[in-house]
């Protein structure tokens, strides 16, 4: 199994062009075995989100401020963060 | 690959805009930690060295290698009770650490950040070590200052970080200020230009550790990542090199003595030198990746700053085991290196595109 991080950008990496948000991540790993581990909550994937904003694997898509506050955030994966992990995620296309 | 048209309204722009930068600044806020903590470390383990040496009765000379195994022997027990904070970390803020060590440890990625420990435990602390040796404090630590120099060109070559000519302008100033605080009258030493070529190496090593740490960092958990192969591989990478020089010199009956006087005199080495690794080093890891290898050793650079402070307060505190004289140039030096940050932080928006990939 991969670490939780990486497994977040295997997930992005095979939904390549595709939006993505925390929540649609979150509800498509929920049938994985990282479902049922205490880290796998809002707070941590969003923080991963963040990261990979950062460092320039994710761009942001869409920002939208909602009423209660939060900014909600649309990503998809980037060109640089899809070499990265095709060079580095074990099963991926090298 | 073509991207959605984006669809930003002004507002929700300046919040996400002003949330990148909040990011950055508390990568810089922790990089500000860790070099504070780092000061306060330096302090611990000369007060643990002094106080081993004193309370053993070890009557030796202050040669290259027995300088070298004893730093090896206090960096290691250091990195691992730090390992152990981290790992105490990752459990209370639910990182799950039993199952993601394992997970982390089986990804080819993750070796990057071994091949970080390799070069800034052993390799690039015991080579500075013995520069300042061999071609003085002065020449040792000035091209030791050049780190975050060689960080940003590396920066800039790997991950394309974005920095403006203020930023190199602003490392240029810190490089002066840590040179001006580090200056001694210039001794006449016989291995000067060997002395020389370990500082040039021990810098590099420094700024490689930066980016072979950044660029696993970028995938996988940097907490997870930095307790197992930062701290605890460090602590098995340290003992061995420290255990291999005292053989290879004739010296491992010191590595014993000291070894064991760790235990026996100052076994709160571990405990509280622990702690101020764990601040230390932890922070930088988590900085690298908020804000930038650049700027995050940048602002580790501001030590000459905290030295001062923590110096004078550790030899108002332990005066026994501990003394420390300001200079002119400490001040100085303390003053150009706060120029040097200020120019490199002051304009915030910088912060938005760390890196110069597709947004």
């Amino acid at each position: 199994m991969l670490p939780f991080k990486v497994a977040i950008l295997d997930y992005a990496a095979n939904h390549e062009g595709e939006n993505l948000t925390v929540e649609s991540i979150m509800d498509g790993m929920k049938n994985t075995a990282y479902a049922s581990e205490s880290q796998f909550h809002f707070k941590r994937v969003q923080e991963y989100c963040d990261a990979f904003t950062q460092c320039g694997f994710f761009k942001k898509v869409n920002a939208e401020l909602r009423d209660d506050g939060n900014l909600h955030m649309t990503y998809q994966i980037t060109d640089y963060a899809i070499g990265r992990a095709n060079r580095f995620i074990p099963g991926r296309q090298k | 690959m073509n991207g959605n048209p984006t669809n930003v309204t002004l507002t929700s722009q300046e919040v996400y805009n002003k949330r990148k930068i909040k990011i950055a600044v508390y990568g810089m806020l922790l990089a500000l930690l860790a070099s504070i903590s780092n000061q306060f470390g330096a302090v611990n383990s000369t007060v643990c060295i002094t106080k081993i040496f004193i309370d053993s009765g070890i009557m030796t000379e202050q040669t290259v290698p027995i300088v070298m195994i004893y730093s090896m022997i206090c960096v290691g027990i250091v990195d691992l009770g730090a390992s152990i904070y981290t790992m105490i970390y990752c459990g209370i803020s639910r990182r799950n650490p039993i199952k993601e060590v394992p997970r982390t440890a089986k990804l080819k990625v993750s070796w990057f950040m071994c091949l970080a420990t390799l070069l800034a435990g052993p390799l690039a602390t015991s080579f500075a070590l013995a520069s300042y040796n061999m071609c003085g404090l002065t020449v040792g630590c000035s091209i030791l200052a050049l780190t975050p120099l060689f960080v940003s060109i590396m920066s800039k070559l790997v991950f394309k970080e974005n920095l403006s000519p203020r930023v190199y302008l602003g490392i240029c100033i810190l490089v002066m200020g840590t040179i001006v605080a580090s200056y001694a009258p210039f001794e006449n030493m016989p291995n000067f230009y060997a002395g020389v070529v370990l500082a040039v190496l021990s810098a590099l090593f420094f700024a490689l550790e930066g980016i072979a740490s950044t660029y696993a960092a970028d995938m996988i958990d940097e907490y997870i990542g930095c307790g197992l192969f930062r701290l605890f591989g460090s602590f098995i990478m340290c003992m061995i090199v420290g255990y291999i020089v005292g053989v290879a010199t004739g010296n491992q009956e010191f590595f014993k003595i000291f070894f064991t006087g760790v235990w026996k005199y100052t076994p709160w080495l571990i405990v509280l030198g622990g702690l101020f690794e764990f601040l230390g080093i932890v922070p930088i890891y988590a900085a690298f990746v908020k804000c930038g290898p650049a700027r995050c050793q940048a602002v580790m650079y501001t030590s000459p700053i905290w030295s001062i402070f923590v110096g004078l307060g550790g030899a108002a505190l332990i005066s026994t085991y501990y003394s420390y004289t300001y200079t002119l140039n400490s001040i100085l030096g303390a003053i150009i290196a706060v120029v040097g940050i200020v120019v490199i932080t002051c304009k915030p928006s910088e912060l938005l595109n760390l890196r110069d990939v597709e947004e």
